[in-house]
């Protein structure tokens, strides 16, 4: 197996992060049961976020020890996870995208959390950092079977967390969908996972990927059954990562769950798709775009489910006018555009997608914010039409806005145009033909998407407001909206240090 | 949010900023130096050479981690030091060391000199040890450049041959306030983004008096218009790329984003900086005709300070990715300008104009990626070795055509060409792509339609002046006749339209189609005087249709109406009005004497040795052109006054009277109609401007060969012999 292959005692040093996460959700538990009142929810705010944050900051210690050279990249529990920076980044994107979506659920009566009268808040903080740690296992595993069972703690929790609005029954609809699709998901990636261990007899990636190297150099192209089982594979990734044609069970659970949930579900189970994506065809199946010379099936397959998903999203998202509907098409076409990244299988398109994805984190929860932050004031209705008017009736709430949906359109000096533009940058950097088909679907999806987005602008600045009154915000709301705004703006314009940093961490060790 | 609360963001967005920057720069600090290496640098290991040890040659400044070299002035000369290090392992003999330029292709200006204290160019440098290395420019010998943006290389032995560069930089001080004159086109640029920030500010301490934001408006254009007066003034137009620095001056250099080779690379010459000089102008005229918006003054002067800095950057950047992000900067504040303060159809034409646009420039952005990609290995201005640049003077010098690329099958250049093309074309815009203009002009409030005709349609022709001729001269070549043919269209299809107008506004609309028919034909021409008939039209219209867009404006202002079917006699009752109207219409039609005849003639003797019978063709349009102004001049102010105007709605306030143009809205016609005029029988200061920039661009895509000497060459000669 691996070099640096840690048994399972020893792996706990290196556990940490999940461990602080584990003793959050126990200590949320506890006192759950054991305090009242005003402090019950306080002190579960303050649990979660303590145990993100040090899981966070964790994450970052393994990362800065790892890039000083101080620590090798290496195997977990026997080869069943993974330290490496790669996935350091990702659990820090995990540990901030939930602790802003702590701040976004704590005031909100939609998850129960505000309120003392239904049941316990505890429950629900509880389920998100259980979900947290199932994001942070995916993006470690390098075994098909940790992959399995870490893609079904996220995905069962996400089904309780998308029916949590108990007597909404869209709720109840999106999380029936949800359970429906994902069951169906989850064994078509299984029966994949079942023909890559009968060909390869093996459960972990890396072996896989060599089995995969041998079949196709004998037989000159990739074989048949290994193209199934990677294609299964593909489909229960792409679920959780909404693509087209997986990507049918996503409006009706966005448009159900509570705001948080959704911002939630539309960044993290997404960014951990693409990170298991990203793993399983560099390890696993050590995908090129071209073998040969020739176009490998991989880069087609993928082109192929990227230019789909762009395509649905953008344009189906067009017809909509519940804004939580249209963000869930708009987050359909993101995966499309992080697809063409993934679509080259090399280190630049794998850094574009990470930095895609931390732009595409700040603009979605910050848009998803400013849809709670007006959908609460306008006694839950999620139309269009409610954000009429609202470049006078609450000028910041509405320039936010315009930043994060412009920034989503891909427009500089907006973060967004960044992240598109790496996202293209790396399909023309490798060239030929295919990406370039792909690269120009790409931007003429971005043009399409203007359109939608620009009509929440246009309601908000050209239409008049039906009600004149100002709309105010919660204070913790508002300060977390501008907190996402001006680094979507300062990453537009100088996003040096970042990326760099992104760069450097890209690693998959073996 | 309530007002109580706007300090908590206050706060939050101070508190985040600092966070963001502390914490980034504690990234870059923890970041051990070799995963910093910019993306695509040049930097593998020397090779060992024979013996042991390899030297390994580095090149430092004195206490600095990046170049480059700032010269220090020294009575006649600048002076500057830096090392050359040997960072390997083995002795390091430096066969080499030069400035980066050459005879046939001149980087630097002249009198720059470099070597090793010793006063040699070689030396032999042992491990871990540096000498001293010397350059010294002289100002006097540059032939009047006072700056100077280049390279040092040094050649060593070592068997890969690796060459170093240190970048090298020495400035005048001008004008004695280096902090403003030596950055001057930065503050050009900049300047509005803080009179943005200062409305932010005021909004935030509730300023509730609003009408006194035009006064911050017209001050900052004031200064705007100064500093770019300063430019005129201090621009020396007897420099071209021949001169050094590829022929900008007031250049501002400096890496912005390393791993992405991303500079901020700012200047000017010939070819810009007339438009320079007309934005500045056209957005002062217009911040005074914008006294006559009254709602959501914040916003609206916020989004108009920011389409200026969109503006000014696309005219003055010089690094593709800069180009690009200020050309799309513009489209979020056109945008919201016609969508909030435009006419009935304001929404339509705003989402009309924004889609357009981005349609064009979603794909110029492909176009830029891929010229990024098939560049040729360079220098960053602080020495740094990268693979690609989006700088343009060194993608002028990339030969994409004898790199025999291909895209999807057709040739690179062919097809980058026609991507770029199309993306400005669509601001021109050239038919068939002119649709949004009409709307987005009829809607757009008068300030808007005055920068938008004024100086947004320029930007499409200077990008085809600067990318398409500057970076793709062969497929320039190949598709000239095209954007001539193209030119034809416009000129006649424009004109016709225009006849067919019954909005005033709409008709002045279709004559800047027609009009900017002329500059791309005289563009297409390749010749000496058809580059410069274009960018002299781009100037003459940006001036005229200024005017008339006012014009249109103040009667609009009065009548609340446009359609010229309801006036007449108007002659009588603003004689004034009808003074100034008549001339800017006469200016418009190319009337001899005035600036807009200038830039028609030129394009006719740019166009005709190369095109007679289009020339021919479009100079019928000139008729056409007369007529449709000459028509509507005479059912707006001959005939008789329509009485029923005296009890219409419109003029009550008046007593049924239209009342004359007041002061302001002839000081925002003035300084536009100073300048036809003088410009119609004096075009010199405007041609000396350009001169020089034109005929480095008519040496790009229009080289003196075999069979163009005898009929281009002499044509050109000829032509420019009798207009000087």
């Amino acid at each position: 197996m691996n070099s640096f292959s840690l048994d399972n005692l020893q792996s706990l040093t290196w556990f940490f992060p999940e461990i602080a996460i584990t003793v959050g959700v126990i200590a949320v538990i506890i006192w759950d049961l054991i305090s009242a009142g005003l402090n019950r929810i306080r002190g579960i705010v303050v649990i979660t976020l303590a145990s993100l944050l040090t899981s966070g900051f964790l994450s970052l210690a393994y990362l800065m020890r790892q890039l000083a050279g101080l620590t090798p990249s290496m195997s977990l529990f026997g080869g069943l996870l993974a330290f490496d920076p790669f996935s350091h980044l990702f659990r820090m994107l995990f540990a901030f995208v939930a602790a802003i979506v702590i701040v976004f659920a704590s005031p909100s009566s939609e998850t129960g959390a505000g309120t003392r009268k239904r049941r316990g808040a505890g429950e629900f903080f509880t389920l998100l950092l259980i979900i947290t740690l199932g994001l942070n296992l995916m993006v470690m595993s390098r075994n098909l079977l940790m992959i399995y069972l870490s893609l079904e703690v996220v995905s069962v929790i996400s089904f309780v967390m998308a029916g949590f609005k108990i007597d909404n029954r869209k709720s109840a609809e999106g999380a029936l969908k949800y359970v429906i699709f994902g069951g169906m998901a989850s064994g078509i990636m299984l029966y994949g996972m079942s023909w890559l261990f009968g060909i390869s007899q093996s459960l972990d990636i890396g072996e896989i990927g060599n089995q995969i190297a041998m079949a196709t150099a004998q037989n000159g192209r990739v074989p048949l059954v290994i193209l199934l089982g990677v294609v299964c594979m593909l489909g229960g990734l792409g679920y959780k990562i909404s693509a087209a044609p997986f990507h049918m069970w996503t409006p009706d659970v966005y448009e159900g769950a509570p705001t948080s949930i959704t911002a939630f579900l539309s960044v993290g189970p997404k960014a951990a798709g693409f990170a298991v994506l990203i793993r399983f065809f560099e390890e696993g199946v050590k995908a090129t775009t071209h073998y040969d010379g020739r176009l490998t099936p991989w880069a087609m397959i993928a082109g192929l489910i990227a230019m789909a998903t762009m395509t649905v999203g953008n344009f189906t998202a067009l017809h909509q006018s519940n804004i939580k509907r249209m963000l869930a098409f708009s987050s359909i076409a993101h995966a499309g555009y992080m697809l063409l990244g993934f679509c080259v299988f090399d280190q630049q398109g794998k850094q574009a997608i990470m930095f895609y994805l931390l732009t595409y984190a700040l603009m979605n929860l910050g848009a998803f914010l400013v849809v709670a932050a007006v959908a609460e004031r306008n006694g839950g209705n999620e139309d269009i039409a409610t954000y009429n008017g609202l470049g006078s009736r609450s000028p910041v709430l509405a320039i936010m806005m315009a930043i994060f949906l412009f920034s989503l359109t891909g427009l500089p000096p907006f973060a967004g145009f960044i992240g598109k533009f790496y996202i293209f940058a790396s399909l023309l950097h490798v060239g030929g033909r295919w990406n370039w088909i792909l690269a120009t679907v790409g931007v003429l999806n971005s043009v399409v998407s203007l359109f939608y987005y620009a009509r929440v602008v246009r309601a908000m600045y050209l239409t008049k407001p039906d009600d004149k009154r100002a709309l105010t915000v919660r204070v913790s709301w508002g300060t977390t909206i501008v907190a996402l705004a001006v680094p979507t703006l300062a990453l537009g314009i100088y996003w040096a240090p970042i990326y760099d940093f992104m760069t450097a961490s890209l690693l998959i060790g073996r | 949010m309530s007002r109580s609360r706007t300090k908590y963001f206050w706060a939050a967005l101070v508190a985040l900023v600092a966070v963001i920057l502390s914490a980034s720069a504690w990234a870059q600090q923890a970041m051990p130096p070799q995963q910093r290496m910019p993306q695509g640098a040049v930097n593998q290991p020397s090779a060992r050479t024979p013996g042991g040890g390899s030297g390994q040659i580095a090149m430092r400044v004195d206490g600095e981690k990046y170049g480059p070299v700032e010269m220090r002035r020294d009575g006649k000369e600048f002076r500057g030091e830096f090392w050359v290090a040997n960072d390997g392992t083995g002795p390091l003999n430096v066969t080499r060391l030069a400035l980066r330029t050459s005879a046939t292709d001149p980087r630097l200006p002249g009198g720059a000199i470099v070597a090793f204290d010793d006063g040699k160019t070689i030396a032999t440098i042992q491990p871990n040890a540096a000498k001293k290395a010397i350059v010294r420019w002289e100002v006097d010998k540059a032939g009047g450049v006072t700056e100077l943006y280049g390279h040092v290389i040094a050649e060593s032995d070592t068997s890969d041959r690796r060459v170093a560069a240190m970048g090298i930089h020495a400035e005048v001080e001008l004008g004695g306030s280096p902090w403003l004159f030596n950055h001057i086109l930065s503050w050009l640029t900049f300047l509005p983004v803080l009179g943005m920030l200062a409305i932010f500010v005021m909004y935030l301490m509730g300023y509730k008096k609003d009408e006194n934001l035009k006064w911050l408006g017209v001050g900052l254009m004031g200064v705007e218009l100064i500093l770019a007066i300063w430019l005129f003034w201090a621009y020396n137009n007897g420099i071209g790329r021949a001169a050094g620095n590829d022929g900008f001056q007031f250049i501002e250099h400096g890496v912005w984003i390393r791993s992405l080779n991303v500079e901020y690379f700012v200047g000017v010459d010939g070819t810009s900086i007339s438009m320079v000089l007309l934005t500045a102008l056209v957005s002062f005229v217009a911040s005074i005709a914008s006294f006559s918006v009254k709602t959501k003054l914040k916003g609206y002067w916020a989004m108009y300070f920011l389409l200026v800095t969109g503006m000014f950057g696309v005219f003055v950047s010089l690094d593709l990715f800069l180009f690009y992000m200020f050309w799309e900067i513009m489209l979020l504040p056109m945008y919201f300008l016609i969508g909030i303060w435009g006419g009935p159809r304001k929404e339509y034409a705003a989402i009309k104009f924004f889609l357009y646009t981005l349609a064009g420039s979603v794909f110029m952005l492909l176009a830029f990626i891929a010229l990024y990609y098939n560049a040729d290995p360079t220098y960053l201005v602080d020495g740094s070795p990268v693979l690609h640049s989006f700088s343009i003077p060194e993608l002028m010098r990339v030969d994409f055509l004898g790199k025999n690329l291909t895209i999807l099958t057709m040739s690179f250049v062919k097809v980058i060409w026609v991507v770029l093309f199309v993306g400005f074309a669509i601001k021109v815009p050239m038919f068939p792509f002119h649709t949004w203009l009409p709307d987005a002009h009829v809607e757009a409030p008068t300030a808007i339609s005055v920068i938008l005709a004024g100086v947004l349609l320029k930007m499409g022709t200077y990008g085809m002046l600067r990318l398409n001729f500057g970076l793709l001269p062969e497929a320039t070549q190949w598709a000239a006749p095209a954007i001539a043919v193209f030119g034809v269209i416009n000129i006649l299809y424009g004109a016709f339209c225009a006849m067919a107008q019954e909005d005033l506004k709409r008709l002045v609309a279709y004559s800047s189609v027609s009009h900017m028919g002329y500059c791309l034909l005289a563009m297409g021409a390749l010749t000496p005087h058809g580059i410069e008939a274009a960018i002299v039209q781009m100037f003459n219209h940006g001036t005229i249709t200024s005017m008339l867009f006012t014009l249109v404006g103040v009667v609009y202002d009065r009548a609340h109406t446009r359609e010229i079917g309801k006036f007449g006699g108007m002659a009588t009752e603003m004689p004034f009005y009808t003074a100034f109207f008549g001339f800017a219409f006469m200016a418009s039609l190319g009337l001899p004497g005035m600036s807009g005849f200038i830039g028609e003639a030129l394009t006719f003797v740019g166009a005709f040795p190369v095109y007679p019978v289009m020339t021919i063709l479009a100079a019928s349009g000139v008729i056409f052109t007369a007529a449709y102004h000459l028509w509507a001049m005479q059912r707006i102010f001959l005939g008789k006054f329509r009485e029923d105007w005296r009890t219409s709605h419109a003029l009550e306030d008046t007593g049924g009277k239209f009342p004359e143009m007041n002061f302001r809205e002839a000081m925002s016609l003035a300084p536009m109609a100073i300048i036809v005029l003088v410009l119609g029988f004096w075009p010199r200061p405007l041609l000396n401007l350009i001169d020089t920039g034109v005929m480095d661009l008519t040496a790009l895509v229009n080289p003196p060969g075999a069979s163009q000497i005898a009929h281009l060459g002499d044509m050109a000669s000829k032509a420019l012999a009798l207009l000087h």
